[in-house]
């Protein structure tokens, strides 16, 4: 089996973080609009 | 580094932009057409003794129960950050100011919080028309939200000249607005000037320059200016708002600067010069000193999920007619220190992910990078040239 490399899961995470703070920040701005 | 592609046709140029622009005309439209607040609650707040409200032509006249007039009120409206600030001002018969809401605003929420409209109108009620400081603005005006506050005034002096004429037969002159050419919008200037002038150079002049240039946006257009470019003003220009050229030179020169270089010249100065963001990624960069290379893709994929974030975001604004709704980026944690626990934290990825990698929001999140590479897309299918995909600074 691939050993899947430590640097991929890094950037997998920090890929995942990133977008998902932007989402969140969006949501948030949308409901403070009222 | 410039390479020739082949020239597309302008059958699959028309099939690959035809549907974005029309879904965003569509949002434009939708926006547009969507009906303004009721006013009716709000003058019965401004005028609690009125019982019934005739308009005519703009001016709203308020009557008792026992039919006599109380006083009269309208809208004005100012330049505001996201869109036009439509205010209502009420006067009794005598010209005093009896109250004043916000009617429609288009500000970004965290910022709109912070200006003192309900103080505002309170402290003017009881003053006569003709004695409104509208100096004021320095008072309500907190930093980072002077946009916001200055718009109000100039709601409420639009609001009580337009009453003021009607109603007591008293013409209020307009004052005359100075075209604002300070020190932010020479520094805007002589980067974009200076980034064209010596594009050609290489190696020690060309990173002396751009390390100047970079520092000097850093501190006038970050730190004491905090006005880079932002989605919410993309999206507030493409919606068809273009606030007055006079107090807002800055915002014009960054935008015409950025889509004249990557039109012209094939790169965006912009990011690599001006930006204040990319910047501080750049200075943080050099701190951590590595250089990760991100597999191809990690790169796609973090890019695609930029532009499919970007086009949603401008999509909803547009239709919602609130262009700050489109706003995520973190520039007003770090330039403004204002910002909600998300942005923070947000930021906090952004600084530590620099000391790793050669500019990440630029590369991977910056909305900037997307009009970029759309403006960049269409100039090459006019004139066949491609340029590299990365923000590789030295």
């Amino acid at each position: 089996m691939k050993r899947i490399k430590t640097k991929n899961i890094f950037i997998a995470a920090f890929i995942l973080i990133t977008d998902s703070l932007i989402i969140a920040i969006l949501v948030e701005t949308f409901l403070a609009s009222g | 580094m410039v390479k020739r592609g082949s020239r597309p046709t302008l059958k699959n140029s028309l099939s690959r932009y035809l549907p974005a622009i029309a879904i965003l005309a569509i949002a434009v439209w939708y926006g547009r057409s969507r009906s303004g607040p009721d006013l009716v609650p709000l003058l019965h707040e401004i005028f609690p003794g009125a019982s019934r409200f005739e308009q005519s032509e703009g001016i709203y006249a308020a009557y008792s129960i026992e039919n006599s007039l109380v006083g009269w009120a309208a809208t004005g409206s100012g330049s505001g950050f996201g869109g036009p600030m439509v205010v209502l001002v009420g006067l009794d018969t005598t010209g005093n100011v009896v109250g004043g809401r916000v009617v429609e605003q288009r500000e970004t929420p965290i910022f709109f919080r912070m200006v003192r409209a309900p103080a505002f109108f309170a402290e003017t009620a009881g003053t006569h028309f003709t004695e409104i400081n509208y100096n004021y603005g320095e008072i309500v005006g907190v930093t980072g939200a002077t946009m916001s506050s200055e718009a109000i005034i100039s709601g409420v002096r639009d609001a009580v000249t337009s009453v003021a004429g009607p109603g007591f037969n008293v013409h209020i002159p307009l004052p005359e607005k100075p075209f604002e050419f300070g020190i932010l919008e020479l520094v805007i200037l002589l980067l974009f000037v200076t980034a064209v002038a010596t594009r050609r150079f290489r190696g020690r002049s060309a990173d002396l320059i751009r390390w100047s240039s970079q520092v000097t946006g850093l501190v006038v257009i970050g730190f004491w200016k905090n006005s880079p470019i932002t989605v919410a003003k993309i999206t507030a220009l493409m919606s068809g708002y273009f606030p007055d050229i006079r107090s807002n030179l800055a915002l014009y020169l960054l935008t015409g600067g950025f889509l004249f270089t990557v039109l012209i010249i094939g790169r965006s100065i912009y990011c690599t010069h001006v930006c204040p963001f990319g910047s501080v990624q750049q200075l943080i960069n050099l701190i951590g000193g590595k250089r990760i290379k991100f597999p191809r893709w990690a790169s796609r994929l973090m890019t695609g999920a930029r532009d499919v974030i970007v086009f949603s975001v401008i999509v909803t604004a547009l239709a919602m007619a609130q262009p700050a709704l489109a706003s995520y980026e973190p520039f007003a944690a770090l330039f403004a220190l204002r910002g909600t626990v998300l942005q923070w934290f947000l930021l906090f990825i952004v600084m530590v992910a620099s000391l790793f990698i050669q500019r990440p929001w630029c590369n991977f999140f910056c909305p900037v990078r997307s009009c970029e590479k759309v403006v960049k897309d269409m100039r090459q299918r006019f004139t066949g040239f491609v340029e590299i995909e990365s923000i590789e600074c030295d």
